[in-house]
């Protein structure tokens, strides 16, 4: 399945300028890398994407269907920048209730969770309420709840952010065997999760697209005497100082 | 139960059945009697309590709606508003429910009073958000500063000091308990 | 964090512009200055207070208990604060108080524009004491918002602290209004609250403050202890300072500037200042009754005159020596004479005999040139018997079609009522 983004412009006050405007981007298969410095509107474009709000002007297609269609969520999954602890649900209950009001019946949801819960090494913890969890282990619960209904798209915002190496590890290996099945863009501001494991990149600036393309295209923007340990940095930081220009 | 989850998510079985008992037994108990409170227009005027006893159902009902996943349930497939929509009309329902049963006029002021200030505040939280749980507290400070005259025959829009047989009254509330739980379902408040 | 911001992010500034609206219009409706406040300060301080207080300290523990959930709910003591947990806590509350205190300060700023009238430092006490329990109930709010959710908090504590303050008024025993904090109802001219009306609910509702604010201290095992030993001392205290109290609070009386007059005969004669234009007419009236009297054979030497508008609601009963008459509303009848009359006459009982009183009064109305005053005062109290009488029957039909139990209930609150009518 192919998700489209075409000539979305967005405003979260119809008063307000546009955070997005006039974007236009076709996600392709594999794992895509969103960069961008605060405030680009990697997360409106996720959210976007995701159907969670619906662009003022153009449309988000996942092949025939519109993110304004019920059907189109069932395809997405989606871990927002901030995920919230519920006092009243455990690790398990959590992912469950993401797979159920993702549309999987009760009984699927339940065993899909503890899968989940495993991949993302959360499953001693699936009886612990989430409003006990750290902040890392929270955001492994929220990573499980994107995996729990096995979506063809998968939108994660700053999935890393609070995980230590050896998760960030694990996640990475997570979506290394997702990325031949799904579709996956996710933002961060670790380049280093783009050096390793990426296949596309695209950055963000000030609403706009400054480049979508593939990883090894993103980093010919390095210049050549950079180590090869720092090229997507440079290569980032190249690509900034020449869209800012 | 398919939207147990849900339930456990939403805090009915502690939350909303809590504010609900606490606002049934305030209705069963005191709900009867008057306190004498300054009024803009009389000096001192005496407040039917059926005007305040929801409001621990209020509160409950917005901090169970506000327990929530924001950004997941905006993208979720289930109709999530609708199920917030059946909670709270479940919640004031059992309560006009209770008042049939008991035959009480207090008990039906006081449900009445429930679903119009349940209503107020849904009505007002798409644009203030939790701060909508104070709207129904004013509302009341503002019968009680601006009504001329005392129970059991107030001023038509007060509502709240209305005895239950008042049909204008019980009109209001349900419109207005309409026009909030239509907010509950249609309207996205993704605060991701 | 600035000021500014401080303000600017402030739930309780937000809210300021519907609670401050609807003090403004509870003052330019009915809680504006007394209608005859005289320009006494007291009494212009105390009226609006009266219809606000127990409003404002709803307001200042709902919107301490909505920052206090606020803090909370943004994480703000798990980022490991180097400031003190009292100090960011006092910072939160420091718009609530303000806006409280607002709520108090505008009114009584208004009515005393409006009159004209400077305050005093007697007149302040009810706003002081006021404005203290608005930072008890602050802090009392922020305690139960650092526990309770704030969509919680908040509505049920603006509910419920607003009606039992306000209930007070209406429960027995009597004492339950003089430690609740309600602010005093209408002081009279020449009354002030006393230092004792105001301490009592300030250190209750303090007590419980301070008991709470130490409870949070990271030792248990002095917090505790020391938090209950506070409480039990507001509690204990204010309750025997106020347990034997009637319905109405201490109160100094007298509490007026007056100008004297001497008259050649040696008696003075004092009104308020702030009423005193009628000061030498009622002098010389009184020089000219007195005259009347000696040239009629009765002889009354008083040494002072004095108007008992400044003794409140509490007259203070005349002496052969010392005269105490309502000169000021009687001057603004132009009645001064007929009033020194009745005072000359000096009854020594409440109730004397119905047929000697009429016939003295008659008598002495005639040496004095005051008959026509006298036939007035008559007619007057034929009028006044005959209209209570009317107003007592219709009312009384209306009790009979109430039920049995309800016209019992109606005959106790009655019995009750008259009483607090007459203080």
């Amino acid at each position: 399945m192919t998700l489209e983004l075409t000539e979305c412009t967005y405003s979260y006050r119809r008063w307000r300028p546009a955070v997005l405007q006039d974007l236009s981007y076709s996600l392709p298969s594999g794992l895509t890398i969103l960069l961008g410095p605060n405030g680009a509107g990697k997360t409106t474009m996720l959210k976007l994407a995701a159907g969670v709000v619906q662009p003022n002007n153009g449309e988000v297609k996942l092949d025939s269907l519109t993110s304004r269609d019920r059907r189109f969520r069932q395809h997405v999954a989606w871990m927002p920048q901030s995920v919230v602890a519920m006092p009243s649900l455990s690790s398990r209950e959590y992912v469950a209730y993401v797979g159920w009001l993702k549309g999987m019946s009760r009984q699927a949801a339940w065993e899909k969770a503890a899968q989940a819960l495993t991949r993302v090494e959360m499953l001693e913890h699936e009886d612990v309420k989430t409003s006990r969890l750290s902040g890392g282990q929270l955001r492994r619960v929220g990573v499980a709840a994107a995996l729990v209904h096995e979506a063809e798209i998968l939108l994660l915002d700053e999935p890393t952010a609070g995980m230590d190496p050896r998760q960030r590890r694990v996640f990475r290996d997570v979506l290394k065997e997702l990325s031949g099945e799904v579709g996956i863009l996710m933002s961060t501001h670790d380049v280093a999760d783009l050096a390793e494991e990426s296949d596309h990149v695209a950055v963000m600036q000030a609403g706009r697209l400054a480049f979508a393309g593939s990883t090894a295209d993103f980093l010919a923007h390095a210049p050549a005497e950079v180590a090869p340990g720092r090229m997507a940095e440079a290569a980032y930081t190249a690509l900034s100082e020449s869209y800012a220009l | 139960m398919s939207m147990w989850w849900w339930m456990k998510a939403r805090r009915t079985h502690s939350v909303v059945l809590s504010g609900l008992a606490i606002s049934l037994l305030l209705s069963l108990t005191i709900g009867s009697e008057e306190v004498e409170l300054p009024s803009l227009v009389s000096g001192m005027q005496q407040a039917v309590l059926t005007m305040f006893v929801p409001i621990p159902l209020v509160a409950a009902l917005m901090v169970s709606l506000e327990s929530r996943l924001p950004g997941i349930e905006a993208s979720s497939v289930r109709r999530v508003g609708g199920w917030d929509a059946l909670l709270v009309s479940a919640t004031v329902g059992f309560w006009f429910a209770l008042a049939a049963v008991s035959g009480s006029g207090v008990v039906a002021a006081s449900a009445r009073n429930a679903a119009f200030l349940a209503g107020l505040m849904l009505l007002a939280r798409p644009w203030v958000g939790e701060a909508a749980v104070m709207v129904p507290v004013a509302w009341t400070m503002v019968v009680v500063a601006f009504n001329r005259r005392p129970a059991p025959d107030p001023e038509p829009w007060t509502i709240l000091p209305e005895p239950a047989s008042a049909p204008h009254a019980a009109l209001a509330a349900a419109v207005l308990f309409g026009i909030g739980i239509s907010s509950v379902m249609f309207i996205s408040k993704d605060k991701s | 964090m600035k000021f500014k911001t401080r303000l600017r992010s402030s739930f309780a500034v937000k809210s300021s512009p519907f609670l401050l609206g609807l003090v403004l219009f509870y003052y330019l409706g009915d809680a504006g200055p007394p209608p005859q406040n005289y320009g006494h300060a007291p009494t212009v301080v105390s009226f609006p207070l009266f219809y606000l207080c127990a409003f404002a300290y709803a307001a200042a523990s709902a919107l301490a208990a909505w920052e206090s959930g606020s803090i909370r709910k943004f994480g703000v003591w798990h980022w490991a604060p180097q400031r003190s947990r009292y100090r960011i806590a006092a910072e939160s509350l420091m718009p609530v108080v303000l806006v409280s205190w607002s709520m108090l300060v505008l009114p009584v700023s208004l009515a005393l524009v409006e009159t004209s009238t400077l305050p005093t430092l007697a007149s302040l006490g009810p706003l002081f004491e006021a404005m203290v329990l608005c930072v008890a109930h602050a802090v009392i709010g922020f305690a139960v918002g650092l526990y309770l959710p704030r969509s919680v908090s908040a509505p049920v504590l603006a509910v419920t602290t607003w009606i039992v303050i306000a209930f007070t008024i209406s429960l027995d025993p009597p004492w339950l209004r003089q430690i609740s904090g309600l602010c005093f109802e209408y002081l009279m001219f020449g009354e002030a609250l006393t230092f004792s009306a105001l301490w009592p609910p300030i250190l209750l509702a303090g007590g419980v403050a301070l008991a709470v604010a130490v409870l949070w201290m990271k030792n248990r095992f002095v917090a505790i202890p020391v938090a209950l030993a506070i409480l039990l001392t507001g509690v204990v205290v204010s309750y025997n300072e106020v347990k034997d109290r009637g319905y109405f609070p201490p109160m100094a009386t007298g509490v007026t500037e007056l100008s004297c007059a001497q008259s050649p005969g040696g008696t003075e004669v004092c009104m308020p200042k702030v009423t005193a234009s009628a000061l030498p007419r009622v002098a010389r009236t009184s020089q000219s009754v007195l005259a009347d009297l000696r040239s009629a054979g009765v002889e009354r030497s008083p040494r002072l005159i004095t108007d008992s508008l400044a003794d409140g609601r509490y007259l203070r009963p005349s002496t052969d020596r010392v005269w105490r008459i309502p000169l000021t509303r009687a001057a603004a009848q132009n009645g001064e004479r007929f009033q020194i009359v009745i005072a000359a006459v000096g009854f020594t009982c409440a109730r004397p005999d119905p047929v000697l009183r009429r016939a003295v009064l008659e008598w002495v109305a005639g040496v004095t040139h005051t008959e026509r005053e006298w036939q007035q005062a008559k007619a007057r109290v034929e009028q006044e018997r005959s209209s209570a009488d009317a107003a007592a029957t219709s009312m009384v039909q209306g009790v009979h079609r109430k039920t049995k139990a309800q016209q019992a209930k109606w005959f106790e609150e009655s019995v009750h009522a008259s009483c607090r009518r007459d203080g």
